[in-house]
């Protein structure tokens, strides 16, 4: 008992200076709830991912402590992509400006006041868990494509579902955007949902005909972006690689979904002007050429290039639960020069974004320049996420496998389309520059 | 405007060229990422890595645990004999291990990976027992845990996405039967050096296929390995791998088959070249089905043949 008193005295003094600030701190209603709304809620809803709902000053403020904990250590929101180095014009980046962050800081330090009800926003309506993220923005899909019910177990091993399905595709088109949905029961227990177009040679032989969307726990939707063209071919067959990983609820019949948006007239699109543009995963260290030690660490590396100018427009790390980070450079033979596009130094494999970079932001890179994949792994009993740091590892599907490789969006460029974007770029750079 | 280009070249190196780019990209990484070791591999001198592949709880209580490794080398194949250097713990499960150790490189996710080697199972009344393996080779002793902790471990002998299960083995038609990871063992034969000895074994497809119409069929062509598994020197066999694909060209397997099939006899010849004991391993699978792959953990069984070779 007198120890709790203690405790509680010296928590009441250290209010007191904060207490006396109280007045010029933000509070919930007028600041803090609006930061929320943009970062947290989207997962911290009921029935959503987040594991505590924060949609009132109510439920919000039992957390204060460890929201303030978690954001400034840029643990929450999960994005994990380095702020000081490479490419930050981003797409749907969910990582909180510095200003939010001191803003939660001060309001927990003040005491996590609520303020003037009267100020607080009007409520945001959010998409369901197993409705579509990208509607909101774009309307329901003009196609979506489901792959064969199965029925998934409550417990169990992983599970690999690989049914081949026909597209419903009859015209080829370019895709605008794409989004993978696991079923609402089924959410938790969908590990990774790759999907993939088959189409028909003239001796009726299927064969792979390019990647049509892949996603991992955690992912949203993909767009396409402009000027760039993935076909989705018409009379093909989709071929899924649904990766379950039981998390104790049986699912009777589960299908995950892809929706297709197409352009459309109010796009401007014009596919005969456009680049073409695949989604492909791209090795480090063979995919399976390494292991990593009882207790131990490793870095594995892929080399890639192209014989012709290439714009890179999305990258996603992925790893599994010894994977810890991943940065993508770019190697120029021509100046001895390395560049690094993107790193996530603190990954983990709860969320695999894929960092979409913003329009004119996307890196060039030039013919015979080769991009360099870097994966690290921690094996030691200093990873939260790993299940039995005794063991040896090696590659493998199962979650306790690892996988070492980054799906990257490229758009296949030809000499005139890159001159063009680096004479963009560098005109706008110049225009900045004058008016700063 | 759009042109069909092809990627001049996506491949992986190891060596020189990652050491440079380790160095140069070190002044850019965050301190808790700078003692890392690239992954490289000799040709020879590395050790052998004993993995711990995962666990089954059994009915009665009883736990199997699945071993496999992985031989670091490049090119140098490592034998270690039964003993010091090799040995499990407790020792009642001690020599259910390999002494030969192969170079894999397996295309897909397995890499150098040669998994679900052998088994061995914890009764119920040792529940809780860590079963550890020991192992010294390139001058590094490894001693991996087999222990049902983790789920993240944990397998089954339950059928896959569509029906697979793990195919069976028998040494007599009306004997006894594998159909496991951890396999049967046959009556030793005993032959001479020089002179080679016909091994033989029957197989059979296993699966509860007919609840998935994705099946094209409900028993699949199987695939058979011969395998060292123990021994002084690596015998010489006739055909030592058939893949389910070959035997499916042969004409094997039955579309919209429903019954049982028969057992196919599938054998080889060895021929060994230093006296000894040995055990041969023949590994079965059923890698055509779409639901099996070395990658996933199943389907394939053991099974098991001791060789006495004499002078």
């Amino acid at each position: 008992m007198k120890k709790s008193s203690l405790i509680g005295l010296f928590s009441a003094m250290a209010m007191v200076p904060a207490l006396a600030n109280a007045q010029d701190a933000p509070t919930y209603a007028n600041e803090v709830s609006r930061i929320m709304q943009d970062n947290c809620q989207s997962c911290h809803q009921p029935g959503q991912i987040g594991p505590m709902s924060f949609t009132s000053y109510e439920e919000v403020r039992p957390w204060a402590p460890l929201i303030k904990m978690r954001v400034e250590q840029r643990e929450m929101p999960p994005y994990q992509y380095d702020h000081d180095v490479g490419v930050q014009e981003l797409k749907n980046d969910w990582r909180m400006e510095q200003e939010e962050i001191d803003t939660i800081v001060a309001w927990v330090e003040a005491g996590a006041p609520l303020g003037n009800p009267e100020e607080l926003p009007p409520p945001i309506e959010y998409p369901e868990v197993g409705e579509w993220r990208l509607a909101g923005e774009l309307g329901p899909p003009d196609h979506v494509i489901k792959s064969s019910a199965w029925d998934v177990p409550a417990n169990g091993q992983d599970l690999w579902w690989e049914p081949e399905v026909d597209s419903g595709i009859t015209e080829s088109r370019c895709i605008k955007a794409i989004e993978t949905l696991p079923s609402k029961d089924a959410h938790g227990s969908t590990h990774h949902a790759n999907s993939h177009f088959m189409s028909q040679d003239e001796n009726g032989n299927w064969f792979p005909s390019g990647r049509l969307s892949e996603y991992a726990y955690g992912k949203l939707g993909e767009k396409v972006p402009e000027g760039a063209c993935r076909k989705a071919p018409a009379n093909s067959k989709v071929g899924w690689s649904i990766h379950y990983y039981p998390d104790g609820n049986a699912v009777a019949d589960d299908q995950v979904s892809v929706g297709i948006w197409y352009h459309d007239e109010e796009d401007n699109f014009k596919e005969e002007e456009a680049y073409a543009q695949d989604l492909t995963l791209y090795f480090l260290d063979g995919g399976g050429d390494y292991l990593i030690p009882p207790h131990g660490k490793l870095m594995t590396q892929g080399f890639h290039s192209f014989d012709h100018p290439v714009r890179i427009d999305s990258w996603q790390p992925h790893l599994h639960l010894r994977g810890v980070a991943m940065t993508m450079e770019v190697f120029y033979p021509e100046t001895g020069r390395k560049e690094v596009l993107s790193q996530a130094s603190n990954w983990n494999a709860g969320w695999n974004h894929s960092h979409t970079y913003e329009d004119g932001f996307q890196p060039l890179v030039p013919a015979g320049a080769t991009i360099i994949l870097t994966a690290w792994f921690d094996n030691t009993a200093n990873n939260p996420l790993n299940p039995d740091p005794d063991q040896w590892v090696g590659a493998g599907q199962r979650t306790t496998d690892e996988m070492s490789h980054a799906w990257i969006a490229v758009t296949h460029l030809d000499d005139e389309g890159y001159e063009e974007m680096l004479a963009e770029r560098a005109e706008r750079d110049q225009r900045n520059m004058a008016t700063r | 405007m759009m042109k069909n280009l092809r990627q001049l070249a996506t491949g992986t190196l190891v060596g020189a060229v990652m050491g440079l780019t380790a160095t140069s990209l070190y002044a850019q990484l965050p301190e808790h990422l700078r003692d890392y070791p690239l992954a490289t591999r000799g040709a020879s001198g590395e050790s052998v890595a004993p993995m711990f592949n995962g666990w089954i709880a059994n009915e009665d209580g009883s736990v199997q645990m699945i071993f496999g490794f992985a031989n670091q080398n490049r090119e140098a194949v490592v034998d270690v004999p039964l003993g010091p250097n090799n040995f499990i713990e407790p020792a009642q499960f001690d020599g259910a291990q390999p002494t030969h150790f192969p170079v894999y490189q397996r295309p897909g996710f397995v890499g150098l990976q040669e998994r679900g080697t052998f088994a061995v199972t914890v009764p119920a009344e040792m529940a809780g027992t860590e079963v550890v393996w020991t192992l010294t080779s390139g001058g590094k002793t490894w001693s991996v845990p087999g222990r049902a902790t983790s789920t993240a471990y944990e397998m089954s002998h339950g059928d896959r996405a569509l029906g697979s299960l793990k195919p069976a083995i028998r040494f007599n038609p009306n004997g006894p039967e594998s159909n496991d990871v951890e396999g049967i063992y046959a009556q030793r034969i005993t032959t001479s050096v020089g002179e080679p000895v016909t091994l033989t074994a029957y197989v059979q497809d296993r699966g509860l296929r007919a609840a998935y119409p994705e099946n094209e069929m409900l028993l699949y062509p199987l695939g058979t390995e011969w395998i060292m598994h123990q021994g002084p020197a690596a015998p010489e066999f006739d055909q030592a791998r058939i893949t389910g694909r070959e035997r499916a060209r042969e004409g094997a397997g039955e579309s919209g088959s429903t019954g049982s099939n028969d057992w196919e006899e599938v054998t080889t010849q060895a021929t060994f070249s230093e006296p000894g004991d040995y055990v041969i391993r023949l590994r079965v699978d059923n890698f055509v089905a779409p639901d099996s792959q070395f990658d996933n953990v199943c389907c394939w069984s053991n099974a098991y043949l001791p060789v006495t070779v004499t002078e």
